[in-house]
Order: structure tokens, then sequence, then C-alpha cells
């Protein structure tokens, strides 16, 4: 599905969290790997997603839609699934 | 004239319901003693009739609340959305020289401008004003919208009473005892001008914010008739499970703000409802056509038939009616219409002329007399509903540290529209990123999504920047990285 690493994935998903201004101070790759929480705990609202998905796309020329992060449910598993491991 | 609809209603039926929150139940009666003492507060703040206040206030239910009040209390009013830079928000202030903004809080306060917190408790006594608002001259205005602009600067749409009242009776579907839930934020001018028009004409106003997998279910608990929804939101519930997607019977969708195509019609209709409305309208106008359920099968790309009151002509470029099935321009005519741009005299020219307005759309008739689409005749961006013209973003991108020249461009998405970028002809002393964080900065949801430097702006023998030049260059680069 996809030739990108797990690792650019990690970083593809910190900018696009980071984009929606919702984690303050920005959280960088590492901490999507380990220690992030689900949207939900990162406060996103409407907008937030809907940046987020935009940021994605602009950065990988995916479409990603809101329910599909609804099901996916954290960023980490975001990542993941970008990078092919849980598609 | 727009309140007097609103306190007709009081009269003839105070215990008609005319908001419901996640809490409460609010009836007519209630709503109005609300927007009464509101009112009386306001006045006692030391504002006069004819100061111009903007409301920053995110909470939907207050929001309405203070729009209201400020009707009654003869202050006309502006949106100052929270979610928009202070910069932006600063600016219209400054233009309509505001007299106070009403916020909850002072994170929404501007610098320069005087704050005020509203008293939602507060309870007019027998020491304060009565309203004669029928009394009122019907030219004064009531409502400021503000609106992208094609120079660059947001065009600021004055709104009379009348006018408002005329926009909520042609606003279409919007019959009496309408239960209407529109789940976008007051804080955009369309959202809350059909919040009043439903208030106008005695419906119900379901004030929730709510993610994609509750709508069907809001529209449920609450007996919903009409869910007004953007495109973008529309795509949201097509991506969710059937079961999840699918509205209750008495439930119309109204889709406006963005051509509607025919396979989104069919698949909006197979598994959603049956009972779809496509619209068309202008923040200067109102709602101005409608395409409804039995429409669609023999009219395919139609956004329908101008409403009763409504003229509309296609004409080409000398304003000269041009022939069933020619595209041309649109131009329209009622008495919803506003008249002009506030302080733009360069706008008014060119969107009001001999009594029209052109709403800088290009379409042809039917041969049915129904309006088809074919387009903006600018470089207008829709993202999300939100509508963005490449040169708001030029103007201010121009005046960022190390931007030599610069040009706004869109990638579509299919679930948000057109997502806005722009490319950059830098002096070497920036980067791409500290341009886009101050663009952010100062645009808020109007930013460009991503910054990319280029050695010249491709353009054409005029001069013109070839924008689609710089959306393949841009898909060109992005292509290495892109997923398949």
């Amino acid at each position: 599905m996809t030739d990108r690493s797990l690792a650019e994935c990690y970083r593809i998903v910190a900018e696009a969290v980071n984009t929606c201004s919702v984690a303050l101070p920005p959280i960088d790759a590492s901490e999507v790997t380990e220690s992030i929480g689900s949207f939900q705990d990162l406060g996103f609202d409407s907008l937030a997603f809907m940046e987020f998905c935009i940021a994605i796309h602009v950065e990988t020329g995916m479409e990603i839609s809101v329910a599909k992060l609804d099901e996916l449910g954290s960023p980490n598993a975001v990542a993941r699934y970008l990078s092919g491991m849980a598609a | 004239m727009f309140l007097d609809a609103i306190h007709r209603r009081v009269i003839d039926d105070p215990d008609g319901i005319a908001v419901r929150t996640q809490t409460r139940a609010i009836s007519n009666a209630a709503l109005w003693d609300e927007m009464t003492s509101l009112a009386a507060w306001l006045l006692r703040q030391g504002l006069v009739p004819g100061d111009v206040v903007g409301i920053s206030i995110k909470d939907e239910h207050k929001h309405l609340l203070a729009s209201l009040a400020a009707m009654l209390a003869g202050v006309p009013q502006i949106a100052l959305p929270t979610h928009d830079p202070s910069e932006a928000r600063t600016e219209i202030a400054r233009r309509l020289r505001i007299a106070a903004v009403l916020a909850e809080g002072p994170d929404n306060s501007l610098k320069g401008f005087t704050t005020l917190a509203p008293d939602f408790e507060y309870r007019a006594t027998t020491d304060d004003p009565g309203w004669d608002f029928s009394a009122r001259p019907a030219g004064d205005v009531c409502l400021y919208a503000a609106s992208s602009g094609t120079t660059g600067k947001a065009k600021i749409i004055p709104l009379t009473g009348a006018q408002l009242l005329h926009q909520s009776l042609t606003a279409h579907r919007l019959p009496e005892r309408a239960v209407l839930y529109r789940p976008a934020s007051i804080e955009f001018n369309n959202s809350k001008r059909h919040r009043l028009y439903s208030l106008a004409s005695g419906g119900t106003n379901i004030l929730l914010q709510a993610a994609p997998t509750d709508v069907a279910e809001i529209c449920r608990r609450f007996g919903v008739t009409q869910l007004l929804v953007s495109v973008a939101q529309a795509k949201r519930l097509l991506d969710l499970k059937e079961s999840d997607a699918r509205l209750p019977e008495q439930t119309e969708i109204q889709l406006r703000g963005s051509p509607v195509d025919d396979e989104m019609r069919k698949a909006i209709t197979t598994h959603i409802t049956r009972r779809l409305v496509v619209g068309y309208g202008a923040t200067e106008f109102g709602s101005i056509a409608s395409a409804l359920p039995e429409d669609h099968a023999g009219h395919p790309s139609t956004v329908g038939w101008p409403h009763r009151g409504v003229e509309m002509e296609i004409v080409d470029d000398d304003d000269r009616r041009i022939a069933t099935g020619r595209i041309g321009r649109v131009r329209v005519h009622g008495a919803g219409m506003a008249t002009h741009y506030y302080d733009d005299e360069q706008a008014t020219a060119s969107a009001f002329r001999g009594g029209w307005f052109y709403p800088g759309d290009v379409g042809h008739l039917g041969s049915g007399g129904d309006l088809r689409f074919d387009g903006r005749a600018d470089d207008m961006m829709v993202l999300s509903s939100i509508n963005i013209f490449p040169a708001e973003i030029e103007r201010v991108a121009e005046t960022l540290h190390g931007v030599k020249e610069c040009a706004a461009f869109s990638i579509k998405s299919a679930g948000f529209g057109d997502i806005p970028l722009l490319a950059v002809v830098n002096d070497g002393s920036t980067t791409a990123n500290e341009v886009l964080a101050e663009a952010r900065n100062a645009l808020g949801l109007r930013a460009p999504r991503r910054v990319f430097f280029v050695g010249s702006l491709p353009r054409n023998a005029e001069g013109k920047v070839v924008r689609s030049e710089l959306r393949r260059l841009f898909e060109q680069r992005n292509g290495s990285r892109a997923v398949a």
C-alpha cells in the first residue's frame, strides 16, 4: 500500500497534530510512538479533525475521512494506518 | 420589521419552543424575556441605539441571545468569531468603529476596544426602558455580515431588519414550526442567519455541536425537520455506516454553499434520505433558488428554480440577457437583497449594478428555467463552506518577512473542497514553515495549509499568475511523497 516507513509516518502525524493547535507545547514523533493518547484525550473538536485531515492530505496526498479517524481513535493508530501496517 | 415577526410568535404562541439546547427547551415567551432583559442590560452599559457591537461568543444560546438583544436595543452587530485571529477581528472592528465587543471573557477582548461581558442573569426592572422597535426606520441596519473579498479586503454587508425579514420569508423550506438543525457554529454568519430565519418563521432551533456520528440520532431525538449541512458535512455522513447516517423519515437534508454533483445526489438519496434539497444563495441575498427532491432525477446538476419574489437572469459581459442554455454571469434581484458593501465603493460597483446583485457566479438556464451552476467568475476557493479568495491570502502574505512575491492556489479534497496553498518567491531570509506560521497567525481558517518556495511565479502573456501551473508544480513535487 505504501513505501513510507513507520518512523516517517510518526513524524507526519506529529506535525499534523501540531497543525491543529490542540497540543501545547508541540509534540514530536516519539510522543506519537509512545505516550500520546486518543484524539479525545488531545481535545480534538470538529475543526481540529478537519485540520488534521487536511494536513495529512497535503503532506501525503492521501484522503483520510473524519469517520476513519474516529474509527482509528488515536494519532498512533493513524501513523500505523498510513504506514500500511494496520490497513 | 424583523423583530415584529419574532414578537408576533410570542403573542400567537407563547409556549411554542423557540430553542432547544442539550439541557433546556426555551419557549417563545421565555426567549423574549431573556432577550429583553439582556437588551436593557446593554443600554445600562452606556450603549446607545446606532452604536455597533462585535459579538465574540462561542456558546450557541448565549450568542443568539446577544444577537437578538442587540437588535432590540437598536445596536447593529457583527460577529467577530472566536476562531478568527485577533488581527482579522481587529481590522473589522476598526472599519466598523465598533463601540464594544460582547465577549464572555478576556480571552476574546480586542486591544483598543471596550469589552462587555454580558450578564445573562440580569432581569429587566420597571426602571428599564420599554421597546418601540416597530417605530424604527426600515432602513436601519440591524446586522453586518463579513464575507471574503476578491481584493483581499473583507466585504462587510449591511442588512436592515426589512431585508433580513424578506430573506427569512424566501428561505425555502423553513415553514412554520420547522425544527431546524444546522451543525455549524453560530459564529459563521450564514449559520447565524438561518437560526434567525427559523425564529422569524416560527420554527425551533436545535443548538448543539455534534460529531457526524451523532447527527442522525439528534434528528431522531429532537424531531428535526430541516437539517442544513455543507457538502463537506454531507460527505462525512456518507462515510458512516448506513445505519448511522440514515435520517428519520421526517428529516429533509438541505445542502447549500458548494456545487453538488449528480453522483453525490444519488449517494445521499440512496444512503441518507430521499428528501434532498439543493440550494443556491449568497450572503448578500439570502436563499436564491432550490432544487426539491422530485427535481434531481430530471435535472442533474441543477441548483433549482428561483424562489417566489426572486428575479434571476443570465447575462453576457455587457449585461445583456442571453439565451437559455448559454453560459454567462448570474444576476439576481429581490427584496431581501443588500444594496451595497460597507465602506467599499469598488466592491459595491462591481457587485451591485442597476438594481441587480451579481454573485460572481457563472451559470446557464436549463430548458425549464432552472439554474445550472458552472463555477465562479473569479478564483474563489471554498474550504468546507468557507469562501476564500486568493487575494486575501496574498495581501497578508506579501507583508510577511522574506516574501518577495506570492500566489495562492488550491488543491482539491473530496472531503473538504479546496485546500488553500501558497507559492512564494522568497529572499532567502526565511523558511517556508516560518512564513506558514505567520500566515496562520494572521489568517486563521483562511490561511494556506502549506507554503512552498518557487524560483518565479508562472505567468501568462498578460502577466497574470497561472494558478493551474502552480497546482501542477505542487503535485509534481509532492508526487514522490504521495501515498498511492
